[in-house]
Order: C-alpha cells, then structure tokens, then sequence
C-alpha cells in the first residue's frame, strides 16, 4: 500500500474528529454556524473516505460521493456556517435556502449523470482529483453538474477564507486574542492549501493532492482549536466580530 | 476588565501576520478569478 492510499484515510480520521468537536458545540450552543460547519466538515471527510476508497477501487456510489460531497458542496456549506457566524441577519436565511436548493438542483444533475460514468477509464494507480474527467461525461455531453461546482466553490472561498481572514483581521487590529488572529490565519491557510492542491491537479501534479487535502484539514482543525482554546483572562469582545471557535 | 492582548513587542504579530493576512487575501481574490475564469468559459475547463 503506497502513501497515496494512506494518506486521504488520514485526512479522514481527522475530519471526523473535527466534525464531531464541531457537532459537539453544536450540541451545547445551538447556534447555527456549528451545524452548517458541522454539515460541511462531514461532506469533506465524506469526500476524503471516497477519495481513499477510489485509490484502492471502483465504485460508482463512491464515486458519486467524492463528486458531490468532496468536489462540489462542502466548501459552500462550512462557508455558510462562517456567514452564520459573521451576521444574524435575515438576509443570511436566503442564503442557506439558495444554498439548500442549489444542493439540492446538484444533487438531482449528479444522479441524472449516473448512467453516463465511463467506469472503463478508471484506473486506481491515479489520484481521482486527475482522471475524474475522463469518467464524467463532458458539459456538452449532458454533465451539466460540472458547471455548478466552481459555484459553490467560488461562494466557500469568499465566505469561508475571506470570513477567517477578516476575522483574524479584527481581531489583529484591536490588538485583542492573538488565539483567534492565529486559529483563522489557520484556518484560511487549511481551506487555501485545498485550492492550491486542486489547482495543482488541474495543471497535471495530482500526487500532490492527496498531501494538500492532508495538510488542509490539519491545519484546519489546529486553527479551530486554538481560536477555540480559553485564553487565562478572556472576556467576550463585543464588538468585535466573532471568529471561528467562538 | 482584563483582555488577553497581542504582545505590543511581538515580531509575530506585528510583521509577520500582517503580512501573511496580505498575502492570504491576494491568494484568494486569484483563486476567485480563476474559478471565475472557468465559470465564464476564460480558462479551459477540461
């Protein structure tokens, strides 16, 4: 077993641990920005266990997931738990519905696609990051899923990056819980690192997805635990806006 | 009231976060571009 089989079950491992930290606060707190991160962190840990699966072996289903939950919707959904936690406002409950019906519109074009996967190029010795192309039908061929991805991906970048990032900004400015500038510096480097990796793939250096995904969800769950970590004389900063771990 | 500080002499928090914010932030607006890019049909979508 080669370290690219190993690695995207790592990468699993520690998302599931993170998204059950997550689900846990949400348990406690209620608040909405836990279950959205929640919701997206067992998508991306949903897509990392395919990922591992699809290095060893075919299965359509698998491959389905990894499409849908680990290519497409993940970064739009803990985006959303950023925006959550960013504003209450009533604006952001049409988000989530845009949100959940583009989903769900995704989730019915990557079903309608099923039929067309060309199992025939699947080949187990590459990163599926590289030949998912080739088993997918084409745009022009009726894969009309493919064209929603860049959509959520686009929306998890701004709220999920930006969100960490102004945060960390804020938080720096005040010169208040250096925890939180570091936590969302990393948590920006982590969900950064997976675009550097995909777009690694995409330029043909798709052995270096597997340690990208790695290093993205690492970094990630380091950045939630330390903006999460009690600081000895911490007290809530108002008016400042909340960061991740709040 | 107490409030946990950024350390008014820390080289971390005074060079180096400003200027990886900065950089982080230029990664992203790339980054939104080029899926922009795909999105519009300006960089190929294989």
């Amino acid at each position: 077993m080669s370290l690219n089989n190993v690695l995207p079950f790592v990468s699993t491992l520690i998302m599931v641990s993170f998204t059950v930290f997550v689900l846990q606060r949400y348990a406690v707190r209620r608040s909405p920005h836990f279950l959205f991160w929640g919701i997206g962190l067992a998508m991306f840990g949903a897509g990392s266990f395919a990922e591992a699966y699809l290095a060893i072996a075919w299965n359509k289903w698998v491959f389905f997931i990894w499409y849908l939950f680990g290519a497409a919707l993940n970064a739009g959904w803990i985006g959303q738990g950023t925006v959550y936690l960013l504003s209450r406002k009533k604006w952001v409950h049409v988000l989530t519905a845009i949100l959940v019906l583009g989903s769900i519109i995704t989730t019915v074009l990557m079903l309608q696609i099923m039929p067309k996967l060309d199992e025939s190029q699947f080949t187990p010795t590459i990163s599926i990051g590289e030949q998912y192309r080739f088993i997918m039908p084409s745009v022009q061929d009726g894969a009309t899923v493919r064209l929603s991805t860049p959509f959520f991906n686009i929306y998890g970048l701004i709220t999920l990056v930006g969100g960490a990032l102004w945060s960390a900004f804020l938080f720096w400015r005040k010169r208040v819980l250096p925890n939180r500038v570091l936590g969302n510096v990393l948590i920006a480097a982590g969900a950064l690192s997976i675009g550097f990796a995909s777009t690694l793939t995409r330029l043909g250096y798709g052995s270096l997805l597997y340690i990208g995904e790695l290093l993205a969800a690492i970094l990630m769950f380091a950045g939630f635990l330390t903006a999460a970590s009690p600081q000895p004389d911490e007290i809530p900063v108002a008016s400042a806006t909340a960061p991740a771990g709040d | 009231m107490k409030r946990t500080h950024i350390p008014p002499n820390s080289t971390f928090y005074n060079k180096f976060i400003p200027v990886i914010l900065i950089v982080m932030a230029i990664m992203t607006a790339i980054f939104i571009l080029v899926a922009a890019g795909i999105l519009l049909g300006f960089v190929p979508f294989r």
